[in-house]
């Protein structure tokens, strides 16, 4: 029945058109992971609303394509640049940029390519063989475990997506408390709706997630007038691609190790991609005889963290499939979106639903082939994408996260939120806040205040709570707290692995900025925000109560202490505001959320179509300018305008036009 | 006069405008629209399959052939779904709701109740078959209900299968514990399988989903029947639910050696009666224009009477349920409120579980 069900995975993916929107997915992904800077958050949460009205498997294969091959194309940037695609091939910087220097880019690129392709058939391949062992397991899932798993994996992301704990806490409790806005889970009471209509279902989950994650990031690239490389090196040509084949099969066992930890590092909630390249590369340093080469060139320091940064995504998916439990915000969204379709996770996808669940596994497997060889054939051109402006970038995304928040409810609201939420996830970006566990706590809090209610009413009160898998779930969560110490340890010395290769980590970092006048205002919010909600909280009978204190409670601790460490030593706030203030990168963002908030003005008078070209043409004119070159293409014909742009292009990056 | 002769033929040439602008609205308003079917259950549950079935269908009956989509709003005891169409969604015939529309709680006056059912617009409606499926383990033949204390798992208090499967629990004199929120029934059966709650009230779609005749964990102790205009019995529809799956009634007569009687077998025959016929409703906001309405109507009761549907429901669900003329629903919809005293208390204390 397994096998049949493999087949049939194998046939709805083969389908067209559903083959045909994985080649999509896998050229958007290949765009988005060369492009340093952007990556699959951004591009699963831009294509998501579009999915809505998809046929089901076409959804997932556009979706999956995007999410199995952005980290086989951030290795691009990562080698050519010595500038991270994405945060999950920092590593490959260190052997993979000199490499390059020494005009063996093709050979690098062929050996990641290669390894990628390998690491992430094999994570698919584990994503199929661990779900059917897996349904014994589930079984033993109730209600109690689940809503302790969801603890578990807030408390993971929460406590390892940034430097600080109480911050990471603090802002998973600030996504919980989100998800409970709207009717009550277990009756027809809403909560925080303020009186506006537009909150009674929800906070809705496009806008909200655009806001905290895609609009902070292209704010970011618009903000600083990114100018990555005006050179392009030396590659090598075909003659190395083909040797960095040969080497990438020559270290298959050290591919293998690396996939295999790959997957079990991407079954663990909260670590992922942002460091499985990291372990990945100091197993390779630590089981290679001769290490003399690490550092300056050595193909096996490419080879380990690329295996591993794709094979972490088929063995990410096992939780999230599995126990409705995903371990990244990239996952999360993967989660609504199996949501939004129709599908449930957990047994229904092991048992009913299990052709659907391997064409998952399929489309993984299918675009992590598909995206290594177009890459080997196009690798050419496609490096070129690193060099494009991001002012290039943009607009073209700008419109595409005001349409993809527009879709939700095409109301207004939507954009108001978009905004709201845009605000508030660059002060988090600046203030060094981590937005991942909002992300992922505002995605699970339904699913958890479910849980929780149910396990509340069928033990009839906190019975459940000596139930041993529950139990040892909890005792996972202490665990967890305490080796997020260890983990900023092991942090300094990754960081001081990098600074031995002078690794630019800030465009797969973005979140690296730590401004502290920002985060004491972020930490302020969060504080006024939980105890303006526990007023009207303590006035609900209790079931309907219950979910929203589990947020507030420790959310207006944890904030209180995030703001504490802020202010210990006490900062000279004049100097902080004059510093912040006097930011050049600080002005021109809120230059343009002006620009934005102006758009959903004109939009309630001339309509949204008009407000959304205007605020491209106005971007253009302005920022464009800054960039060089746009005020003349806005004053020529379209087809010259494009012609000159291509031409600046080919100029830029180094090729002949 | 001869302005009252003008006005006349101005009157009469507008209504022969808007006459000739009708058939063109008919055949051409649906074409390249997408129509949002917005269910009150939780995705992948029995009622959701039942859904997204019938909008798959809709579509191929609807003149211009528009996509119909579905979004789930769960929550609220169902109010967010009829809440967002009563009050939000577009009134043009582009969204309906699809799913139980919850009248005790609506005859309750329920917090968070907005819509009016009277007030929207009818497309169709059906029946359902209903059973009680319960764990083997904890209950393994009929006579063991008298002694068995079972949780039940369910939907929500006020959900109308809920309220007609605790009524009937009531009726046989069952020790049970009820524990709503569960949603739908995807949700329910994962409670069961692994002995979390004992039993649920479920439809036909979600038994036959996730059990079906041979399943070896749980069982449907007994089906719901439906009444005639007299009130008696009505034979178990063929097909659903195994052939020895007994009735209520007779399992009451197995327990106890009498009819059922008393309060809660009246409201429980009042309920089935009056409002279970139409468990199952599509409704459109207020508003939503006569013609466009009536398009809707015609398609419905077309996809009801589809060899296509109803052999794919047969061979995906179960037996189909029955579907009930327009008018029919229109009526249950006008006069749901008309509930004697005695009856409307009992139902109230059972949706208060």
């Amino acid at each position: 029945m397994t096998l049949d069900a493999f087949y049939q995975g194998l046939m709805l993916v083969l389908q067209w058109p559903v083959f045909g929107y994985l080649l999509l997915g896998v050229g958007l992904g290949i765009w988005l992971g060369a492009v340093p800077g952007l990556g699959g958050p951004l591009g699963i949460v831009l294509i998501l609303p579009f999915t809505y009205n998809m046929e089901m498997m076409s959804a997932f294969a556009i979706l999956l394509g995007i999410f199995a091959v952005t980290s086989t194309s951030d290795t691009i940037a990562s080698v050519m640049l010595g500038i991270p695609g994405t945060a999950a091939s920092q590593a490959t910087v260190l052997d993979g940029h000199p490499l390059a220097k020494q005009g063996q880019a093709a050979r690098a690129l062929g050996a990641a390519f290669t390894v990628s392709a390998f690491g992430g058939v094999f994570g698919a391949l584990m994503l199929a063989v661990s779900l059917p062992i897996a349904l014994p397991i589930i079984m033993r899932f109730n209600n109690p475990e689940l809503f302790a798993l969801g603890c578990l994996g807030l408390v993971m992301v929460g406590s390892l997506s940034g430097k600080s704990l109480t911050k990471g806490l603090a802002a998973a409790a600030f996504g919980l408390l989100l998800s409970s806005f709207g009717y009550a889970a277990d009756a027809a009471i809403p909560r925080y709706w303020m009186g506006a209509p537009y909150l009674l279902e929800s906070l809705p989950l496009i806008p909200v997630v655009l806001g905290i994650f895609a609009l902070p990031e292209l704010i970011d690239l618009a903000v600083r007038d990114t100018a990555i490389a005006q050179t392009k090196p030396e590659t090598g040509g075909w003659r190395m691609l083909l040797r960095g084949i040969k080497d990438a099969g020559r270290n298959w066992w050290l591919a293998l190790r690396c996939s295999a930890i790959g997957v079990y590092i991407g079954m663990i909630p909260g670590i992922g991609g942002a460091v499985v390249d990291w372990i990945a590369y100091s197993h390779a340093l630590q089981s290679a005889k001769d290490t003399s080469q690490f550092g300056k060139g050595d193909i096996r320091g490419v080879i380990a963290p690329e295996a591993a940064n794709n094979a972490v995504r088929g063995g990410s998916l096992i939780p999230t499939v599995a126990f409705g439990v995903p371990g990244s915000a990239m996952n999360a969204l993967l989660l609504s979106a199996l949501l939004i379709q129709g599908l449930q996770p957990g047994t229904q996808m092991l048992t009913t639903e299990l052709p659907v669940t391997f064409a998952l596994v399929w489309d993984i497997a299918l675009a992590n082939i598909a995206a290594a060889g177009l890459l080997m054939l196009l690798a050419g051109p496609i490096a070129r994408l690193s060099f494009i402006s991001g002012h290039l970038i943009v607009p073209g995304v700008l419109v595409f996260v005001f349409m993809g928040a527009w879709l939700t409810t095409a109301d207004l609201g939507d954009w108001a939120v978009l905004l709201v939420f845009g605000v508030l996830g660059y002060l988090m970006k600046l203030g060094d806040w981590p937005r991942p566990p909002v992300v992922l706590a505002f995605i699970l809090g339904g699913m958890m205040e479910n849980s929780f209610l149910l396990s509340w009413k069928i033990h009839q009160g906190l019975g459940w709570l000596d139930r041993p898998i529950v139990m040892v779930l909890f005792g996972f969560i202490a665990l967890a707290l305490l080796l997020s110490a260890r983990r900023a340890r092991k942090q300094k010395t990754a960081a001081a692995l990098a600074d031995i290769a002078n690794v630019d980590t800030k465009a797969a970092e973005p979140d690296a900025d730590n401004n502290k006048l920002v985060s004491i205002l972020v930490g302020g919010i969060l504080v006024a925000t939980f105890v303006a909600t526990l007023i009207p909280t303590l006035g609900w009978p209790t079931l309907v109560a219950a979910f929203p204190l589990i947020a507030i409670v420790p959310g207006v601790g944890l904030s209180l202490a995030a703001l504490a460490g802020d202010l210990r030593p006490r900062p000279n706030f004049a100097a902080l505001i004059h510093q912040t203030m006097g930011a050049r990168d600080i002005r021109r963002a809120l230059i343009l959320l002006g620009y934005c908030i102006a758009m959903v003005c004109v939009a309630l008078v001339l309509g949204q179509k008009i407000a959304i070209v205007a605020l491209v043409v106005i971007y253009l004119r302005r920022w464009g300018d800054m960039a060089g070159g746009f005020r003349r293409c806005m004053a020529l014909p379209p087809g010259s305008c494009w012609s000159d742009f291509s031409t600046g292009w080919c100029m830029s990056s180094g090729c002949s036009p | 006069m001869k302005r009252r002769t003008m006005m006349t033929a101005l009157a009469a040439s507008t209504i022969g405008l808007a006459g000739l602008a009708a058939p063109a609205w008919a055949d051409d308003y649906f074409e390249g629209k997408t129509i949002t079917f917005v269910l009150s259950v939780a995705a992948g549950s029995g009622a959701d399959v039942h859904g997204r079935l019938t909008a798959r269908y809709l579509e191929k009956h609807i003149p211009g052939n528009p996509t119909v989509i579905i979004n789930n709003k769960p929550g609220g005891k169902g109010a967010i779904a009829l809440n967002f169409i009563y009050e939000k969604a577009p009134r043009d015939g582009t969204a309906y709701f699809y799913g139980e529309w919850n009248p005790s709680a609506v005859m309750d006056e329920a917090p968070g109740i907005r819509y009016v059912p009277e007030n929207m617009g009818v497309v169709g409606s059906s029946g359902a078959d209903l059973s009680l499926v319960v764990r083997k383990d904890a209950v393994p033949t009929t006579a063991d209900l008298k002694t068995a204390e079972i949780i039940v798992g369910g939907r929500g208090g006020t959900n109308a299968i809920e309220i007609l499967g605790n009524l009937g629990l009531k009726t046989l004199g069952v020790n049970f514990r009820y524990v709503g929120g569960f949603g739908g029934f995807g949700k329910i059966q994962a409670a069961i399988k692994p002995g979390e709650v004992q039993a649920g009230h479920a439809g036909l779609p979600g038994y036959a989903k996730f059990f079906g005749d041979k399943d070896s964990v749980a069982w449907p102790a007994y089906y719901h029947q439906q009444f005639d205009l007299d009130g008696s019995p009505l034979p178990k529809t063929p097909g659903a639910y195994p052939d020895d799956t007994k009735s209520l009634y007779e399992v009451h007569q197995e327990l106890h050696g009498t009819d059922p009687s008393g309060k809660w077998w009246d409201a429980y025959q009042w309920y089935q009666n009056n409002l279970m016929a139409a468990t199952t409703a599509v409704l459109a906001p207020p508003e939503v224009p006569e013609e466009v309405l009536a398009i809707m109507q015609q398609a419905y009761q077309d996809v009801a009477k589809d060899p296509e549907f109803l052999k794919e429901y047969e061979a995906s669900i179960g037996v189909p349920p029955p579907f009930n003329a327009t008018e029919k629903t229109k009526a249950i919809l006008q006069e749901f409120r008309n509930i004697p005293d005695d009856i409307a208390a009992t139902v109230s204390e059972i949706s208060g579980l």
